[in-house]
């Protein structure tokens, strides 16, 4: 009886241990990025750290702003490519994707969302995780993310939050 | 004799303390190191989805458990805010029009049970159906909260279930965090 109590023990101990490892998150980095234009080129990167196979899916958007707020949509005004559109990660592995875009126009941004799904979902709902790594472009590298985000009218720096 | 005066010498000149010696220094020569830590969010959410599987109600009925978000970041100080949003792409999440997105409420951290809706005022744009804000992180320029990392756990419930026919529906709750 003893024994049994025991092993049903070590097998609740094993069940969350491995879920505890399961649940080890997915990053990304780094979230943004400042390139002189109009031509931009680079690479994040999408870190699985769990101990279950994860899909990743990439998709690029612009970024812009409404109402005082960012906005994000179909990609306008710029052409990127991926060296990726999706990828399989697994167990504890960190992938690297490259990127190269075209602005029309300058400055422009855009995010490129990272969709992490763990598995496939039969009955009920899944729970799919979306991360964003941003590059801004503009005439000049230094400072193009502030200048970008005061043209949207979406810039607030740390003083003016903390004055709120 | 000779040799006893060469040994002499040789011995002056060997114990014979160089005063006048200059000091050699060789120049300092330096390395530059630098530490390059990028910007980092990370997040998980346990479990990777829920079900429902009961008897239809014209009440609310929780779809399965909690949902744990551990959200994780390391932000530099130019960054104001740290979002961690929750939403159903369409207003039919799961594929039919039986179940809309308005059936189904959120509860955020124990907090009030809301139903989904393309309404939200914190839905950064992106188009969708949001549930509560599930976590959000506030920086100023005396915050020490940069680098931090926050729990909160969402509650999803569906309302009216009587109302949708048998069969077995999935769908898609997404949950981003941005700190843009």
């Amino acid at each position: 009886m003893k024994r049994i109590a025991f092993n049903i023990i070590a097998l609740i101990i094993v069940l969350l241990v491995v879920l505890v490892a399961a649940a080890l998150s997915q990053q990304i980095s780094p979230l943004t990025q400042e390139a002189k234009g109009p031509r931009a080129r680079g690479e994040f990167t999408v870190t699985n750290q769990g101990i279950l196979p994860i899909a990743v899916v990439l998709e690029p958007v612009s970024l812009g702003a409404a109402n005082g707020k960012p906005v994000w949509g179909p990609l306008h005004g710029v052409q990127v490519k991926l060296s990726e559109q999706s990828a399989r990660l697994g167990p504890k592995q960190t992938r690297v994707i490259s990127y190269e875009a075209k602005c029309e126009q300058q400055p422009c941004a855009f995010s490129i969302f990272a969709k992490f799904a763990q598995g496939h979902t039969s009955n009920g709902i899944a729970v799919v995780i979306h991360l964003a790594s941003t590059v801004y472009v503009c005439e000049k590298k230094k400072g193009c993310r502030e200048s970008t985000l005061r043209g949207l009218g979406i810039w607030q720096d740390v003083a003016r939050a903390a004055a709120k | 004799m000779k040799k006893l005066a060469l040994c002499l010498m040789s011995a002056i000149l060997l114990l014979t303390p160089a005063v006048e010696a200059t000091q050699l220094t060789a120049p300092t020569s330096t390395v530059s190191v630098s530490i390059t830590i990028p910007e980092s969010i990370s997040v998980s959410c346990t479990p990777a989805s829920v079900a429902f599987t009961g008897t239809p109600s014209a009440g609310s009925q929780p779809i399965g458990g909690l949902i744990t978000c551990t959200v994780n970041w390391n932000l530099q100080n130019t960054r104001t805010v740290l979002d961690v949003l929750d939403y159903f792409s369409s207003d039919n999440p799961f594929g039919t029009t039986k179940i809309t997105a308005g059936m189904i409420t959120g509860s955020a951290n124990a907090g009030t049970a809301t139903p989904f809706s393309d309404t939200s005022a914190t839905q950064f744009g992106i188009a969708g159906f949001y549930g509560p804000l599930l976590g959000q992180q506030t920086f100023t320029s005396s915050s020490t909260n940069f680098n931090g990392s926050q729990i909160d756990t969402l509650q999803l419930a569906v309302n009216n279930s009587v109302s949708i026919p048998p069969g077995t529906y999935t769908a898609t709750l997404n949950v981003v965090a941005l700190a843009p």
